[in-house]
């Protein structure tokens, strides 16, 4: 390994180039093979990333508006760049471009950041490399999904906090708090990084100057632009939700909405939360690099326990300790296989341990002892390779698709209608519309303003189609309201139905 | 010594006249004791005028002009030839009809000895035609008393004044009865004088009237009416009163010494051009035409064009911001290069330091300057003191001052502004270059000798290297400490911004170093600009030079008091309107390149700064009232605001706002203010202040513009707080208000 990294250097490619190189050829090459099997939208929340995103430009009510609710926003403000176009929105390419690059970017911050703490550059390139060939990430990577964008956001934050600790350059810690707010808008597992930062900001700046004046101005040089994503959110969901804390509240993703949906056999039980993350994150990142991320950890921390810098890169692990947090007190649901009711749900959150196994990986391999470099590399390789004789756990998790709405998708590609169509977003079937191939600008939903509430007084005033869905686990407002309504039955007849989907047009 | 004085009389077919003419002017003289030459200026006479002149011409000291075929004739401009050939420091004008007695010149002398400049001879016992005289009343009562405040015969043919009055001034009369009028009002904005005699006009001697009463009348009639509204010009002071007083003019009869010969145009000394008014009053005029005719629809647009202001603004911040941080452009001089340098080789320097009624900081002054590290031979301290200001050069005088300081008394006179002073002492300096610092200033020891190498390594295009400012004060009170964060920004990031674009940087009112005859070149400062910094930081890139910023540090005391800065705020925003519109008379003197988008800079860092100021209150209370009153107002608020601008306008309210508060913070940051950091704030409030400063500004811009309100200095001598933190950062020595001779210089470099 050590003659290839020479021969390398002997070629003048510098490291990082390198890296980026080998993470850009991945990247495509794994968006290709995933594309091409039909796999890249596969997750639910991948189109309804989408769909979002779609939204802010093409909608009955277009605009700024159009985001909110459950999810934060800077994915769906990300995708808006390419959304316009039909083929990017409806192959994915959008967020999968957003992710791809996170997926490139994360494999050169981790680098950097290594190569910042150890100096060096080999055990950098291995923590790029553990990054890069994570078959987990490079799933994901291919996908819209939010989590690539979140995790390169966070290393980011950490790298350039990590950095200013070693230049004392406050312009890491002003850029570092504006990548931070960032983070908080990407996912609600980087809301716990910004407390923790201004802390421990505070707190190294008073162990290395002794004024607490100067550790105060360095916190709130970092606060003022790392509080403000979160500041803008509840904002944002006052004035548009009348209530600031509408995102942890109402909808998807709140407790009683997992309470009452989902059961979760970590909520409040400590020792199944511990189990349940440690298989996902296993399952992600493989038992080997997991061993030696474990291990590595003490060794790291032992031997930097006089440099208060150290704290920093161990930031890295915050959003692991979020999604066990978040899991212990039901705030989100994360299932394992080897857990009852042994299936999966949300495997994908073990992905956020990756950065910090790949830190620390880099970390040990960057010591001088050839011996343990061999064994740790080995181990390395087996345990990366180990990944890949089975299907990643994220593809394995969705890759049986719910059948009633893809059959209702169909039914609609070969019966197209001109009209406007009445559908709710909180129905758990709402991306049929993109399966459908609806226009998001036909729609009629909750955030299409007056269209909405007149139709729900008078469905056929505006809507010439109506889909309502009912399922084990949500049963949707229209169904509700609909079915058993005499008047609405005189006026729309159904032309669609499986166990699932039921599609009413209007009578003639 | 015979006073000797030239008397001008044109002639047009006179033949009959000249003989008892010039009789009466030599016995007249004789009587007087007056030295003379009668200098007849013929327009072509066809009688015998010429011949009898030049037969007179052995019997009396007569010189005799005659114009060309190819000269344009006319009684005007046949004295304005006598008067150019005048040798004497007195002429005389006067008819040749002898419908003026001669022997009134003497009399009319005499008040020219007294101190007039102007003596007229007033018709008052009129032996004429009724008609012709109540003509001539009432024009001298409208045309001359009413619209012009002569209360004089104006166009008496009989006239003596100073020759310099002609030498001055520059006169083309319309016609040729013009010219007694337009002398008139021309000597009167020139400051001269006026007296009278009065004399008996007389009938005339011999031959015919030359003019047609009511045609001439008329012709004057409208050509006075013309005078008056014509925009008088600034007149230069004659040569001789400027070996006197200095460089200066008189308008509309007031004097004015600025110390400069930079053109009118190129000074604040006019508020707006009548260009200028006119399109300021069409873009108003355009406004209220279009809410009259939709309202709604000007409202968008104004709204639309707001948002696009706000947001250019925000983006050009924005990037000077990340300039400033990515570039590092200031120039460093490190002390290896200082100490490359043998002392015997720096240049001479000339400190100029404007004092108007602080000489409580004297002391701290002498101290600072005198631990400059620079050869004192080679450094020349001026004081500037002003004429009125007795309290300050008895104290001045009083001090045991340096031998290299020198006091220097700028007479007394309009305008009373500090580059005025600048300018004077220009005149003074003896060094190869210049700063200035004011009273309250401690710059850094070794900011000259950085300045000097500086220069040398920048090249020939930075004619003017700023030092940063600073506040030795800055825990004072909440007001110094927010101003500390504003001056932490302007000169830390947004002037180093500027600078790495090569942008026309607006100078800070001290520590700008220049070559001295680069700023002679430049002809120094704007005496009539109540930011003359601003100003000459536009002119030099005007000339296309540049200015750099240089890694060094002057600080000042920051005005604690909140009515003093508010004083001092408005004044700058009135300085920097003055430039706005000075320099807007000719903005294609921005554009050498099209790669240095000077003129658009200026349209931001000056024009939008100030712009901005004034509307911002009202966006302020808009986007309250919007959020305070939403179900009544919203929508009506929300209809102004189409999809792109109001994504542009929410851009700029949102992160707009919040990048403009935040750039403080990392001002402060920079210049390692942490601990002002968390008083960041409260900065919208510091804006609201600047908001009604700047309306205070436009107030004095319309009633006051040259008017310096002098900020007062030495707050901080006394106040414990202050005091304290200022030892903290200069060192004892500056503070305790004692002239210092030693000084510890590694611990007060800065």
């Amino acid at each position: 390994m050590k003659l290839r990294l020479k021969s390398l250097f002997r070629l003048h490619i510098n490291p990082i180039i390198f890296v980026g190189l080998l993470a850009v050829c991945l990247s495509l090459v794994s968006f290709y093979y995933r594309y091409s099997n039909q796999e890249t939208l596969l997750y639910v929340d991948a189109k309804e990333h989408l769909i979002i995103s779609r939204r802010l430009f093409s909608s009955l009510t277009p605009g700024i508006t159009q985001l909110g609710g459950v999810w934060l926003p800077l994915p769906h403000i990300l995708n808006a760049f390419t959304i316009w176009s039909d083929t990017m929105y409806y192959s994915g390419f959008s967020g999968s471009l957003v992710s791809g690059v996170s997926y490139v970017v994360t494999a050169l911050i981790i680098y950097k950041l290594v190569l910042l703490v150890t100096e060096s550059k080999f055990g950098a390139i291995i923590s790029g490399g553990i990054v890069l060939s994570n078959p987990n990430f490079l799933y994901l990577q291919s996908t819209p999904m939010t989590e690539p964008l979140s995790i390169v956001l966070k290393v980011s934050a950490v790298y350039l906090i990590t950095k200013w600790s070693y230049t004392k350059d406050s312009s890491y810690l002003i850029l570092g708090g504006f990548i931070t707010a960032l983070a908080t808008l990407s996912r609600y597992d980087n809301w716990l990084l910004v407390p923790v930062f201004i802390l421990s900001i505070y707190w190294y700046k008073y162990k290395i100057s002794g004024i607490s004046t100067k550790a105060e101005g360095n916190s709130i040089l970092f606060a003022t632009p790392a509080m403000m994503g979160m500041a803008l959110w509840i904002l944002y969901s006052f004035l548009i939700f009348n209530n600031p804390f509408n995102f942890a509240f109402t909808g998807q993703g709140s407790a009683s909405w997992y309470a009452t949906t989902l059961s979760s056999p970590s909520h409040g039980n400590l020792l199944t939360t511990l189990l349940t993350f440690y298989y996902v994150v296993i399952e992600n990142i493989g038992l080997l690099p997991c061993i030696i991320g474990g291990i590595g950890l003490f060794l790291f921390l032992y031997e930097r326990r006089k440099d208060f810098r150290t704290v920093f890169p161990l930031f890295l692990l915050i959003p692991v300790l979020f999604n066990i947090l978040t899991l212990y007190t039901g705030q989100s649901v994360v299932l394992a296989s080897q857990i009852p009711p042994f299936d999966l749900y949300n495997s994908r959150y073990g992905i956020h341990a990756l950065p910090i196994v790949a830190f620390i990986a880099g970390y040990v391999v960057s010591r001088k002892n050839k011996f343990l470099k061999a064994v740790v590399l080995s181990a390395l390789v087996i345990g990366i390779s180990d990944l890949y004789v089975y299907k990643p756990i994220v593809l394995r998790e969705v890759e049986k698709p719910n059948r009633n709405v893809l059959e209702a998708g169909q039914w609609f590609r070969e019966n197209p209608t001109a009209g406007y169509v009445l559908m709710s977003d909180l129905s758990g079937a709402s991306y049929l519309n993109f399966d459908a191939k609806i226009p998001q600008d036909k729609l009629i939903y909750e955030g299409s303003g007056e269209y909405w509430v007149e139709s729900l007084k008078d469905p056929s005033l505006h809507a010439s189609r109506i889909i309502t869905s009912r399922t084990l686990a949500n049963e949707d407002f229209l169904y509700e309201k609909f079915r058993t309504n005499d008047a609405f039955h005189q006026k729309f007849r159904p032309v669609f139905k499986n166990e699932e989907v039921t599609v009413y047009d209007l009578v003639e | 010594m015979t006073k000797h004085i030239s008397i001008i009389v044109p002639v047009w077919n006179e033949e009959g006249n000249i003989i008892p003419l010039a009789e009466r002017i030599h016995s007249a003289m004789k009587d007087a004791e007056l030295n003379y030459t009668l200098i007849f200026v013929d327009d072509r006479s066809k009688d015998k005028t010429v011949e009898v002149i030049q037969e007179l011409a052995s019997k009396y000291p007569i010189q005799l002009l005659r114009k060309k075929p190819d000269q344009k004739r006319g009684k005007a401009l046949s004295l304005l030839a006598g008067f150019a050939y005048a040798k004497t420091d007195i002429v005389v004008m006067i008819d040749a009809d002898l419908q003026y007695p001669p022997e009134a010149i003497a009399k009319m002398v005499t008040k020219i000895d007294q101190g007039a400049d102007v003596v007229i001879a007033n018709r008052r016992e009129r032996r004429t035609g009724l008609l012709r005289k109540w003509g001539g009343e009432f024009f001298r009562f409208v045309f001359g008393e009413f619209l012009h405040g002569f209360n004089f015969d104006v166009q008496s043919g009989l006239k003596v004044f100073r020759k310099e009055i002609i030498e001055r001034i520059s006169i083309k009369p319309s016609s040729q009865w013009m010219f007694d009028l337009e002398f008139l009002i021309a000597a009167k904005h020139g400051g001269y004088k006026f007296d009278h005699v009065s004399i008996t006009f007389e009938p005339r001697h011999s031959g015919r009237a030359k003019i047609s009463f009511v045609k001439a009348s008329m012709e004057m009639a409208l050509g006075a009416l013309r005078l008056k509204t014509r925009q008088p010009k600034p007149i230069p002071f004659h040569p001789n009163q400027e070996k006197m007083k200095g460089k200066g003019f008189h308008f509309e009869g007031t004097e004015y010494i600025n110390h400069t010969d930079l053109p009118y145009h190129e000074t604040a000394f006019h508020r707006l051009t009548l260009k200028q008014i006119l399109i300021v009053s069409g873009i108003f005029g355009i406004i209220a035409g279009g809410l009259m005719v939709n309202w709604h629809a000007t409202l968008i647009l104004l709204v639309a064009g707001l948002s696009i202001l706000y947001f250019s603004d925000l983006l050009f911040n924005l990037f000077l911001i990340y300039r400033s941080f990515a570039k590092a452009p200031e120039m460093k001089v490190s002390e290896e290069e200082i100490t490359a340098e043998k002392d015997n080789e720096w240049p001479t320097y000339t400190i100029f330091c404007p004092l108007y009624k602080e000489w409580q900081v004297l002391p701290q002054f002498v101290t600072a300057m005198s631990r400059m590290e620079y050869p004192k031979d080679k450094l020349q301290v001026m004081l500037l003191l002003e004429e009125d200001d007795k309290e300050t050069i008895k104290n001045a005088r009083a001090m045991n001052l340096p031998k290299n300081f020198e006091i220097v008394v700028v007479p007394h006179s309009y305008p009373k502004t500090k580059p005025k002073a600048s300018n004077y002492g220009l005149t003074k300096a003896r060094g190869e270059y210049i700063v200035i610092y004011d009273a309250e200033d401690v710059p850094d020891p070794l900011q000259l000798k950085k300045a000097v190498i500086a220069f040398r390594k920048a090249g020939p295009q930075v004619i003017c290297i700023q030092a940063k400012l600073n506040f030795y004060n800055p825990h004072h009170n909440l007001l110094t400490k927010l101003f500390t964060a504003e001056y932490s920004l302007w000169f830390d990031l947004v002037l180093t911004g500027l600078q790495s674009i090569h942008a026309p940087i607006p100078l800070g009112g001290t520590s700008n170093h220049f070559r001295t005859d680069d700023l002679k070149m430049l002809k120094g400062w704007d005496s009539f600009n109540v930011t003359e910094d601003c100003d000459l930081g536009m002119r030099l890139v005007k000339r296309g030079f540049r200015t750099a910023i240089m890694e060094s540090t002057t600080h000042e005391e920051a005005n604690s008091d909140l009515a003093n800065w508010f004083n001092q705020r408005s004044r700058w925003i009135k300085g920097y309107i003055q430039s706005y519109f000075v320099h807007m008379r000719r903005p294609g003197e921005f554009i050498k390149h099209w790669k240095e988008p000077h003129a658009l800079t200026f349209q931001l860092v000056v024009g939008g700064k100030i712009f901005s100021l004034f509307i911002n209150p009202f966006m302020w209370v808009l986007t309250i009232v919007y959020f305070a009153l939403r179900p009544i107002v919203g929508e009506a608020i929300e209809s102004l605001y189409p999809a792109p601008v109001f994504y542009m306008a929410l851009f700029s309210l949102v992160l707009g706002n919040f990048l403009y508060v935040y750039y403080y913070m990392i001002g402060c940051a920079k210049r390692e203010h942490d601990d002002i950091i968390k008083y960041v704030f409260i900065v919208p409030i510091y804006w609201l202040f600047m908001s009604a400063a700047a309306w205070k500004a436009l107030y004095g811009m319309i009633t006051k513009p040259h008017y310096w309100a002098k900020t007062k200095h030495g707050l901080h001598l006394g106040h414990k707080k202050a005091e304290k933190q200022a030892t903290s950062v200069l060192g004892k020595d500056l503070v305790d208000g004692k002239i210092a001779t030693s000084f510890n210089l590694r611990l007060n470099r800065i």
